[in-house]
């Protein structure tokens, strides 16, 4: 059974947010309930939960040095904070902290729950990072015929196609590496319906390479805009120059 | 005017004193000191009851053309001189009033000694004169000096209150301006919104229809964000939840958004070498960066900002870098007033704000400045102090 953890300081908040899971994601779910941070992390300690919802702003210890302690001793719980900021700063600072192996999201409270149930959803059951476009800034879509791609995976695509390795996409996009991986494979997966995993099994070895062979079918498909590709470019290099200092030289 | 006329009259006194000096220990060296009381008796009785003739009565200028009188007035004229120039090196006498005065009154001390006492004059006189004049020189220095400070200290405090007063005043001044915009927002955008959300309800008991409920659903999310929006401005959450770098960071962010340069932000600390800055001090250092930040924005025309935080020595330093059009030297020198209420708010917590132009004399740096090593050392002191006291009181229990 799926033991779930609430932390936040609002009974009524919890109480909803219990209520939404066992009604709309999970049914089968153990809850247990914690007011503030600092009891958040004893009821971790007994409890084990696979997954937190985790308020930020609490009284005696805050959300985020309750999951620092938290993933510093168990590095692949799935966290989702659940907060009221807005701010880019909260999704940036998180990323800096989520270990590579667990799967983070940030939701905010005030939006629908709609909203909340994708991103319960898409955590707790497709291990898939979720972190609210209203807060990241969310690459805008490219005019496409194809709506089979969630944004996110949209993004991931694009960051693939600017040849972005598993970690600098992490870094990029405020999430842990084995995010990134969950998300390559669900692109690949929507992309190729399993004919690759076919191929490999009868074939007995890994016949295309998967990165190359998504952008590929991103291209086939339309779903990459060539002309676009030197602003992605571009963007990429201000990443790059405000992430690393590195400024590239002058093209001559 | 009034303190000139002061100190003259305040050292005709100590010119006195020094020719009073000379003279005493002249008349003293003389006589042989144990024998003086009765030998000044003697010669007080010769003086008065059966005064004898001068040994020469006749041509006063001739009496003083005599071997001693010539050592006696040269002498009394060098040190007269002397230590005149001691006074007037402390004093704004006029040279030559304070130097003949010294001359004039060592001579007719002289010429009645001579006149009444018949006293020769003598070398251990001199010696004695240049001691008690120095004597008295230095004496009338130190308390001229003293209380020179005194009056120095005086105006300075004076002053400095002055601008205290001032800067009070300027930032109460801030402080309500910024209140009253604060109150506009709330007014203009909250507080409407909200009287639109309540008609809204009106509307919708009447006819209920989803269309209504959305538009009410989404003013108050509006509402939510305007609130969100003054409580930022009031107290920032990224600066109290994340860090004063992130704070900084971020509102590089939206500066950037609005003004459309590019931004480069780097830490070179570590959040808990912030941590003996209090939160009041970290607001203030935040609100100096925003400002810095406003005004890039408003005025730079920059394509590029950069903000930086590093530890220099025991200071934490922080640089807003951009390659605007650079500002002006006279507002640096305080012809803006925004510049200077920002000097202000960094002197309310010991930080210094300084601005110049940027490499190459293209855009501005803004450096501003707090000491955190002795933060670190008073709050080390403090926590032995807790921990001797805590040590105490069990041992005590």
């Amino acid at each position: 059974m799926l033991k779930l953890l609430v932390v936040d300081d609002l009974p009524a908040l919890r109480q909803h947010i219990i209520n939404l899971v066992k009604e709309k994601v999970v049914k089968d779910v153990e809850v247990q309930e914690a007011p503030n941070g600092a009891e958040g992390l004893k009821l971790f300690k007994s409890f084990r939960p696979d997954m937190i919802i985790m308020d930020i702003v609490m009284p005696e210890m805050s959300g985020i040095k309750a999951a620092q302690a938290i993933w510093a001793e168990h590095p692949r719980t799935k966290i989702l904070f659940w907060s009221q900021f807005h701010r880019e700063a909260y999704v940036r600072e998180l990323g800096k902290i989520v270990p590579d192996d667990a799967i983070h999201g940030y939701a905010l409270k005030g939006e629908s729950d709609e909203k909340l149930i994708y991103a319960l959803t898409s955590i707790m059951l497709h291990d898939n990072p979720y972190i609210d476009p209203q807060v990241r800034g969310v690459q805008t879509r490219l005019q496409s015929k194809d709506n089979s791609l969630s944004d996110v995976e949209y993004e991931t695509l694009l960051d693939i196609t600017l040849g972005l390795t598993d970690k600098a996409i992490a870094s990029r996009r405020h999430i842990s590496v084995r995010g990134v991986q969950n998300r390559l494979s669900m692109l690949s997966a929507k992309l190729f319906r399993g004919e690759d995993i076919y191929l490999k099994e009868s074939a007995g070895m890994e016949v295309y390479n998967p990165r190359t062979r998504i952008v590929l079918e991103g291209l086939k498909r339309g779903l990459i805009d060539t002309d676009k590709i030197p602003e992605l470019d571009t963007e990429l290099d201000e990443w790059i120059a405000d992430e690393f200092d590195y400024e590239k030289s002058p093209a001559r | 005017m009034s303190s000139a006329s002061f100190v003259r009259t305040q050292n005709a006194v100590p010119l006195f004193l020094a020719a009073f000096a000379i003279a005493t220990t002249g008349l003293l060296a003389v006589h042989q000191i144990p024998a003086i009381d009765r030998d000044i008796f003697e010669r007080l009785v010769v003086a008065f009851g059966e005064p004898e003739p001068p040994a020469l009565t006749g041509n006063i200028v001739l009496e003083w053309m005599s071997v001693g009188g010539m050592l006696n007035a040269g002498g009394f004229a060098v040190i007269g001189s002397g230590i005149a120039y001691i006074v007037l090196k402390l004093t704004g006498i006029p040279r030559v009033v304070a130097s003949t005065s010294l001359f004039v009154l060592s001579l007719m001390y002289q010429w009645l000694l001579w006149h009444f006492f018949q006293l020769e004059p003598h070398p251990v006189g001199f010696i004695a004169a240049i001691i008690g004049g120095a004597t008295a020189g230095i004496i009338l220095r130190l308390r001229e000096d003293r209380r020179r400070e005194v009056e120095s200290h005086y105006y300075e405090l004076k002053l400095k209150n002055k601008e205290l007063m001032e800067t009070r005043l300027d930032l109460l001044k801030q402080d309500e301006m910024e209140r009253r915009i604060l109150a506009a927002d709330l007014h203009d955008q909250v507080l409407n919104d909200l009287k639109q959300v309540a008609h809204r309800f009106e509307k919708y008991s009447t006819e209920p229809d989803p269309e209504n409920a959305e538009q009410i659903r989404s003013l108050t999310n509006q509402v939510m964000n305007e609130i969100r929006e003054v409580m930022d401005s009031l107290s920032p959450s990224v600066l109290e939840h994340l860090g004063l770098g992130a704070a900084i960071d971020d509102c590089l962010r939206r500066g950037s958004e609005r003004a459309g340069f590019r931004v480069r932000f780097k830490s070179k600390i570590d959040n808990s070498d912030l941590d003996c800055l209090s939160m009041v001090e970290k607001g203030l250092l935040y609100r100096l960066c925003q400002e810095t930040i406003t005004n890039t924005c408003k005025h730079a025309g920059a394509s590029t900002v950069k903000a930086t935080l590093e530890r220099e020595e025991d200071n934490l330093l922080i640089k807003i870098i951009d390659d605007g059009k650079g500002i002006d030297p006279a507002k640096i020198r305080g012809d803006s007033r925004g510049l200077k209420y920002m000097r202000y708010r960094a002197d309310l917590i010991g930080a210094t704000i300084g601005w110049k132009p940027g490499e190459s004399n293209k855009g501005t740096t803004v450096e501003i400045r707090i000491n955190l090593g002795d933060r670190i050392a008073a709050q080390a002191a403090q926590a032995t102090q807790l921990a001797v006291q805590s040590a105490v009181t069990t041992t005590e229990q």
